[in-house]
């Protein structure tokens, strides 16, 4: 299920603010009211503020966004089930900063013969003869201007799973990481090889920044 | 560097408001900024309404922060395998900017060309590009460029464009139609006449007679306004022989251009800047003698080592002067035994020519003994564009160069001569009286623009209606289309096939790039369809054949054609025949033929000033005049953008009592025009010039109405003139507009941040310029440098001011353009500018060019003011600029001593058209409004290689990264690399005795290294 964490207001269980019980003691009865009057607004203030930055500290945050796709691809069935390995569809991923989604005629290599019965390989073998290609809706997004590379990334071994989730656990892709600043520094400052030697990445503002 | 100062005797200036402290110039001393910020939009709005507004902003803002927009992903159907997104492909292409045609290697992202540099592999411009090249690629994305054929109903001339008779067609129709008027002017006995510009092409030529003779009686006109057709005039009249030949500038000890501006716009300006370079590298004690003697100031002469600033006209009596002090009174030189010559020289002595001309007898002999004492290693050049005695200017040279032996030594006029001026305007000149004879049926006009830059008293317009069918063959609806009946959309030059042989010996190949953005067609193909050449299956086809029978099979290559032609792809260019670089002498003097001496008369000028006009550095004929990147790359000389204006000495402007930006009325006796006045130190007292190239009324959305047109200048009777145009009377009109010039926005303030010294003096002490680097004591702890640390070397002395590295890194790094109102508010966003300096008095001023970009400073100024640290150092030794860190305080810009941040005043980007978005360097942040930038020495560039370093376990080598400032550089001046590694060509430079640091003793510890000028006086 998709993870409900859209909503405009963020959840309050982030929230860090208590409000100090000191009101309660030493209230005269004549200035009760606008006492009353005053720990209201205030907390009214402190709520709204407390959101404001509670949803601050989330801005950008896409984690759990799994939107529907032109054609329900399941990871699950083929990195999962079938075991096709990553890179046999996102090949250039070792080769460009992009990983890239396939181009149809990758999916065709095996839907030429695998389930050709199928109504939604028969839809994507017609688009596939027309020249159409599927527009897939893009989940894992970086700002415009965050520069990252998979094929660096894969270079030092790291794995698939560290930013996307266990994938082949997945029917429909949903974004696992948050992919925000701080999930990219701590992993550049504290990573670690396969052997478990000291692996860390650049933390210059121009490693991904320019 | 106190002593330093102090040793400067030298006073250096940027402008006349500086040397003179006007007003104008005192005010603006201390402000950053020539004006506050502005709101984007002004729309009065009351507090109650700012307030709702805000509250419903708050609630969007949240509501919308929630989720980005959806973005897509779109794979290729079929991927080609060539293509990697994300990865670049690079094709090997020729430019078609000008006929000069030099080697490209496209840059292309997911199939769309971005960026365009020098071809390193081909012989003539090895890897370098000027500033008109590097636009280039911006016409291919013109949003104002022709998407499909017009027929346009031309009876109502006046206004033609907009009439509603214009109709889009097909192209079955427009060919069924063109190929049928062809056909009526065949059985009528009429021409079909097809009107170029210069082609440089060897198959386009052949298909252009292939279809001659396939439609019937007719004819190809060659003509092209900015091209040096006399040069191959001068070589007729003087050796018999119809040939413009090549120059080996690299060769030569000593030049003397008599106004032929051959490092901004002659012939093939990067060829020769090039080559001049290199025959000026000090530090191998090569070092040539540049002198220019001109009456309108030249890019080239703003480079001289010896000036020699005369009236309009009297370039060529010095010109005999020379020949005179030589041949005759020295009896020098073959040609000294020969009486005609010695007739004709009679009265042309230098102490004549000196008081004539007011230059010092005792410099034109200093020339002339340097041009004896390099015979055989010197060039003397002919220039300035028809002027009116053009030929005779020529024929003078000719008797210099045959004199000196130069002929057939740096003036190769056998091996490789040049094919970059094919242009008779003797033979327009022909067309227009067949035209107006009613024998022309069919007129195809392509890559010429007739009505824009002919004058009216050409009866072009006129000739135009009496052909029956005219077709313009162009790229957008110009001048010339909006008369004519056809409009036949051409392919950009990166969207088609072609080829290119600007030498002998030199076959240049272009292949497309990427499809046609629109529903264009090449030229040729054209031609294909309409001629019914139908054996080929289109022009691709007739290249291919053209090149097996004509090239590949005249030369010995070694291999099958397909490989050869598949190799010559790759290359961009096949090498036919040896041109002997290395030879000193190719071909023996020719002997000057009798006959030509009778060219040399002298006329004087008529007028009471001489108005010269010129192509611009920028903007050359007008062709590219919708660029915004031209039109906003300031003039090398007076550094204006988006404007043309006349020129003068400040003693005439003194005398007329004119400031800068006073509109005047030049009259001379055949024609008028009104131009502001720009103040040009350096001029001759007697001498105007203005560019042409402005006051288009067709180029396009950015091009239109940009200054004034001065075709109807060049109307002085006969043959076209632009040199020496009697003005009569300058009178002012009372209007003052503001020139829009970029060098006035920061001020010197009197530090010396130009070094320089004599050849002479380096030769004796290499350190003679005062050009030392100490390491001065700071309070901040120094940066420790792990890896690389990146520097950069400037070498004043091979820097020509030529501005190809400002579009070079406007169309890497995305730099947007600003417009005329902003510029005059200082807001060039620029990254690296070439600042221009004077030295000396006000009217005869040496002249200093000096690129400046960010520094990426040790102890950077900007790096501790940023409150929100958006600029910090990087461990390679950058000072960053983190665009979305900026909140746009501009504290650092405040701090910068250099001056070379650049702020967003305004959402430069929000509004650009389409299909411009297609020319962003993906590898580069679009930066929007409010935020700080500058140069970052071409980060995604290290990164990039960086990249390829570690995918092969090694690290970054010397020279794997070009900064695109360095990598266009026609001189060679930028050099980039590891300071951290001592054997860098960088490191070393930035040991050399001529190494300085602008601005040192601010102690701020620039990481550019500029090296000291030297000049060979």
């Amino acid at each position: 299920m998709q993870l409900n964490r859209y909503s405009v207001f963020p959840a309050t269980d982030q929230l860090t603010w208590h409000f100090p019980g000191k009101l309660e003691k030493n209230q005269g009865a004549s200035n009760l009211v606008s006492k009353k009057l005053i720990a209201v607004g205030g907390i009214a203030f402190l709520v709204l503020a407390g959101a404001v930055l509670g949803f601050w500290r989330n801005l950008g945050d896409n984690t759990g966004y799994s939107p529907e796709q032109p054609i329900p691809f399941s990871h699950k069935l083929h990195a999962g089930d079938n075991k096709i390995p990553c890179l046999y569809c996102h090949a250039d991923a070792t080769r460009s900063r992009h990983a890239t989604v396939p181009s149809t005629n990758v999916c065709m290599n095996c839907h030429n013969v695998v389930k050709t019965d199928s109504p939604l390989i028969q839809e994507l073998t017609r688009k596939f003869k027309e020249g159409k290609p599927i527009e897939w809706v893009r989940i894992h997004d970086l700002p415009d201007h965050v520069y990252f590379s998979h094929k660096r990334h894969l270079a030092k071994q790291i794995k698939c799973e560290a930013c996307h989730g266990n994938v082949a656990q997945m029917d429909r892709i949903v974004q696992d990481k948050t992919l925000l600043m701080g999930f990219c520094v701590n992993c550049h400052r504290t990573n670690k090889g396969p052997n478990g030697e000291d692996q860390k990445g650049p933390t210059d503002c121009t490693t991904c920044h320019n | 560097m106190v002593k330093n100062m102090e040793q400067t005797e030298k006073k250096y200036w940027g402008s006349i408001e500086e040397l003179e402290r006007l007003p104008s110039y005192t005010e603006s001393l201390g402000k950053e900024f020539a004006s506050p910020p502005e709101e984007q939009t002004i729309t009065e709005m009351e507090r109650r309404d700012f307030l709702k507004v805000m509250g419903a902003g708050m609630l969007l803002a949240t509501a919308a922060c929630s989720r980005r927009p959806v973005e897509k992903i779109i794979p290729y159907v079929n991927k080609p395998e060539e293509i990697v997104p994300g990865v670049a492909s690079i094709y090997a292409s020729t430019c078609f900017e000008c006929a000069a045609s030099c080697g490209l290697l496209v840059k292309t992202r997911e199939g769309r060309p971005i960026k365009l540099e020098g071809n390193d592999r081909h012989p003539l411009n090895r890897g370098r590009l000027c500033a008109r090249g590097q636009a280039s690629i911006l016409n291919l994305y013109d949003p104002d460029r022709l998407k499909n054929p017009v027929k346009i109903d031309r009876r109502p001339v006046a206004g033609a464009l907009e009439n509603s008779a214009n109709k889009a067609l097909r192209w079955d129709e427009t060919d069924q139609q063109i190929k049928n008027a062809i056909a009526e002017a065949k059985n009528s006995g009429a021409k079909t006449v097809v009107l170029t510009g210069t082609i440089t092409s060897p198959s386009t030529r052949r298909l252009i007679a292939d279809f001659i003779a396939a439609v019937g009686p007719g004819s190809h006109i060659e003509y092209e306004a900015v091209v040096p057709e006399e040069v191959a005039l001068g070589q007729t009249a003087s050796y018999g022989q119809n040939v413009t030949p090549r120059y080996r500038f690299d060769k030569a000890d000593v030049i003397v251009s008599f106004g032929a501006d051959f490092l901004g716009t002659w012939l093939s300006p990067v060829e020769f800047a090039n080559a001049f370079a290199r025959g000026r590298q000090v530090e191998k004690g090569k070092m040539s003698q540049l002198v220019v003697c001109e009456s309108a100031l030249s890019l080239t002469g703003s480079n001289a080592d010896e000036y020699l600033s005369v009236k309009p006209g009297d370039e060529l009596i010095v010109a005999l002067s020379l020949a005179h002090e030589i041949i005759v009174k020295k009896g020098l030189s073959f040609l000294a035994g020969r009486a005609d010559v010695a007739q004709t020289l009679n009265g042309y002595d230098i102490d004549t020519v000196s008081r004539e001309t007011g230059l010092e007898a005792a410099a034109l002999r200093k020339v002339a003994s340097a041009l004896w004492k390099s015979r055989g290693k010197g060039i003397v050049l002919g220039g300035a564009v028809k002027a009116a005695n053009a030929v005779a200017m020529q024929t003078a040279v000719n008797l210099l160069n045959s004199a000196l032996e130069n002929d057939g030594a740096t003036i190769d006029y056998s091996i490789a001569p040049s094919n970059q001026a094919g242009s008779s305007q003797a033979s327009l000149n022909d067309l227009i009286a067949e035209m107006n004879r009613g024998n022309v049926g069919v007129l195809l006009i392509h890559n010429i623009n007739p009505l824009y830059s002919l004058p009216s008293s050409w009866g072009f317009a006129a000739a135009l209606k009496k052909v029956k069918t005219v077709v313009t063959i162009a790229d957008r609806l110009n001048e010339t289309s909006a008369a004519s009946d056809f409009v036949c959309p051409v392919s950009h030059y990166l969207e088609a096939w072609n080829d290119a042989a600007p030498q002998r010996g030199i076959h240049s190949i272009a292949q497309p790039v990427i499809n046609p953005l629109y529903d264009t067609r090449s030229f040729q193909d054209m031609l294909i369809q309409w001629g019914q050449l139908t054996f080929f299956a289109g022009w691709y086809d007739y290249l291919k054949a053209y090149w097996q029978d004509q090239i590949y099979s005249a030369h010995n290559v070694a291999v099958p054609f397909g490989a050869f032609w598949e190799e010559t792809l790759k290359k961009g260019v096949f090498e036919a025949i040896d041109r002997m670089e290395k030879r000193d002498r190719l071909a023996p003097p020719r002997d000057l033929a009798p006959t030509a001496l009778s060219m040399l008369t002298h006329r004087k000028n008529p007028g009471n000033f001489g108005l010269t006009l010129y192509p611009s550095v920028s903007l050359f004929d007008g062709r590219s005049a919708n660029s915004a990147w031209l039109q906003e790359l300031p003039d090398p000389l007076s550094k204006i953008t988006w404007d043309n204006y006349v020129s003068m000495a400040p003693a005439t402007a003194k005398e007329l009592s004119l400031n800068e930006g006073d509109v005047v009325w030049l009259k001379g006796s055949r024609f008028e025009v009104k131009l502001p006045v720009h103040i040009q130190p350096k001029m001759h007292s007697k001498s105007l010039m203005a560019a042409i190239g402005y006051g288009r009324k067709n180029a396009g959305s950015v091009g239109n109405n940009v200054g004034i047109s001065l075709a109807e200048a060049q109307s002085a009777g006969g043959l076209l003139q632009w040199g020496a145009l009697p003005v009569d009377s300058i009178v002012k009109t009372g209007v003052q507009v503001r020139l829009a010039t970029t060098q006035g926005h920061h001020n010197v303030e009197g530090r010396p941040i130009i070094r320089e010294t004599t050849f002479a003096e380096f030769r004796k002490d290499p350190h003679a310029a005062g050009a030392e680097m100490e390491t001065l004591p700071t309070l901040w702890p120094r940066h420790e440098y792990k890896g690389y640390r990146w520097g950069m070397a400037i070498d004043m002395n091979s820097c020509i001011g030529c501005n190809a590295c400002m579009i070079g890194c406007q169309s890497e790094n995305n730099i947007p353009t600003v417009g005329k109102e902003q510029v005059l508010k200082g807001r060039d966003m620029h990254w690296i500018r070439v600042d221009r300096y004077y030295a000396g008095d006000m009217d005869q001023p040496e002249m200093n060019f000096q690129p400046m970009l960010c520094q990426q400073c040790e102890n950077a100024p900007c790096e501790t003011v940023c409150p929100v640290l958006a600029t910090v150092h990087t461990e390679d030794g950058l000072n960053s600029q983190i665009y979305n860190r900026c909140v746009g305080t501009r504290y650092c810009s405040n701090n910068c001593p250099y001056k070379v941040r650049r702020f967003n005043f305004l959402d430069f980007r929000k509004e650009l058209p389409q299909p411009l978005d297609l020319l962003l360097n993906p590898d580069v942040t679009v930066r929007s409004r409010g935020v700080m930038e500058k140069c970052n020495f071409c980060m995604q560039r290290i990164r990039s290689a960086k990249d390829k370093a570690k995918d092969e376990g090694r690290k970054v080598s010397d020279g794997e990264v070009l900064t695109a400032c360095q990598q266009t550089c026609p001189a060679s001046a930028i050099v980039f690399g590891d300071l951290n590694d001592p054997t860098s060509l960088v490191s070393k430079l930035k040991k050399s005795p001529r190494g300085y640091h602008v601005l040192e003793d601010l102690n701020v510890g620039p990481q550019v290294t500029y090296l000291a000028k030297i000049r060979n006086t």
